[in-house]
């Protein structure tokens, strides 16, 4: 069931028989959400942290005009609201874009685990550590770079997260998002959004259509974003 | 409702499959404003100011099709010409 989990940390860090029995001992119940629902509300307190199985979910924040911004996408196997754990509270809201299976932990669960795992809570702290990491290169895209970049940027992104749960590979993966949620990530309109996707698919980098994207040249997409994925942190780190 | 902006401009005719929902013909209209100035927007950072694109707008009944012109987007003061 967390086997995408286990994937995306091992990415990262060696984990131990006992240490995997006692991330799998975390979990309380499945739950599963429909596409569109916001289950975390900015301010409310909150009793447990959602580790995401299946489907796509993201953090955003909104202005009282109605316009949102997405700050953050999540992927199968991430630990998404992670940072409730600490903060109690989010400033932000937690919505899933496509259905979702989730897993949700208790925060007591967590607050043993720091006990009896020190190193599994330094681990999740990484975590949270690398979702800061995601948000500052979000930064510089919607702060510096063009919508052609922006877009480049993030689906270079996601090729490399996806990759490491093994939903994507060079040739490109699965991914129901629309123009519009694409909009609200990179602060562009959906039309804007349509017009630069026009602009990869002429200059043969990649593809999006039908909730798929077909990467034709990959490197070249990552030329195209200055994509460097050391924010990922995609190799063996020692905690 | 479901609105389709297509846009016709210098870089060639995008067509849009995907549409976006507006309640009326107004806040449709307000889209394809808020499309166009994000497009200028970014190509005027890059130094050109090209006006002369439009977009189509495709409702799904028949009636509910318009234009807006690029330059339509803009409240436009431009400095006299001579002397």
């Amino acid at each position: 069931m967390i086997e995408k989990h286990l994937m995306r940390t091992r990415a990262r860090h060696t984990i131990s028989a006992d240490e995997e029995a006692a991330i799998r001992a975390l979990i309380r119940e499945v739950h599963e959400f429909p596409a569109r629902s916001t289950f975390v509300h900015a301010g409310e307190r909150i009793h447990h942290s959602t580790m995401l199985l299946d489907g796509l979910m993201c953090r955003y924040k909104d202005l009282e005009n109605g316009q949102r911004q997405i700050a953050e996408l999540h992927v199968p196997g991430d630990f998404a609201d992670l940072h409730s754990f600490s903060l109690k509270r989010l400033d932000h809201n937690v919505m899933t874009l496509t259905p979702c299976r989730v897993a949700l932990v208790p925060h007591d669960r967590l607050t043993a685990l720091t006990h009896t795992h020190p190193r599994l809570a330094r681990i999740y702290w990484f975590s949270t550590n690398l979702d800061a990491a995601i948000h500052r290169e979000w930064v510089l895209s919607l702060g510096r770079r063009d919508a052609v970049a922006r877009l480049a940027h993030l689906f270079c992104e996601l090729q490399a997260r996806l990759a490491l749960v093994g939903l994507a590979n060079d040739k490109g993966y699965r991914l129901k998002l629309t123009q519009s949620d694409l909009a609200e990530c990179l602060g562009l309109t959906p039309v804007h959004i349509n017009r630069s996707l026009r602009q990869l698919r002429e200059a043969g980098l990649m593809t999006f259509r039908s909730s798929k994207v077909d990467l034709h040249d990959l490197e070249g997409l990552k030329k195209q974003a200055e994509f460097d994925p050391s924010f990922l942190y995609l190799e063996l780190v020692d905690v | 409702m479901r609105y389709y902006f297509d846009v016709h401009n210098g870089i060639g005719f995008t067509r849009d499959e995907e549409g976006q929902n507006a309640a009326d013909i107004s806040s449709a209209r307000r889209i394809a404003i808020e499309s166009v100035r994000s497009i200028v927007r970014e190509e005027a950072s890059k130094g050109a100011l090209d006006l002369r694109g439009k977009v189509d707008v495709r409702g799904e009944e028949a009636d509910s099709m318009f234009t807006i012109a690029f330059i339509d987007a803009f409240e436009l003061l431009l400095p006299l010409e001579g002397p």
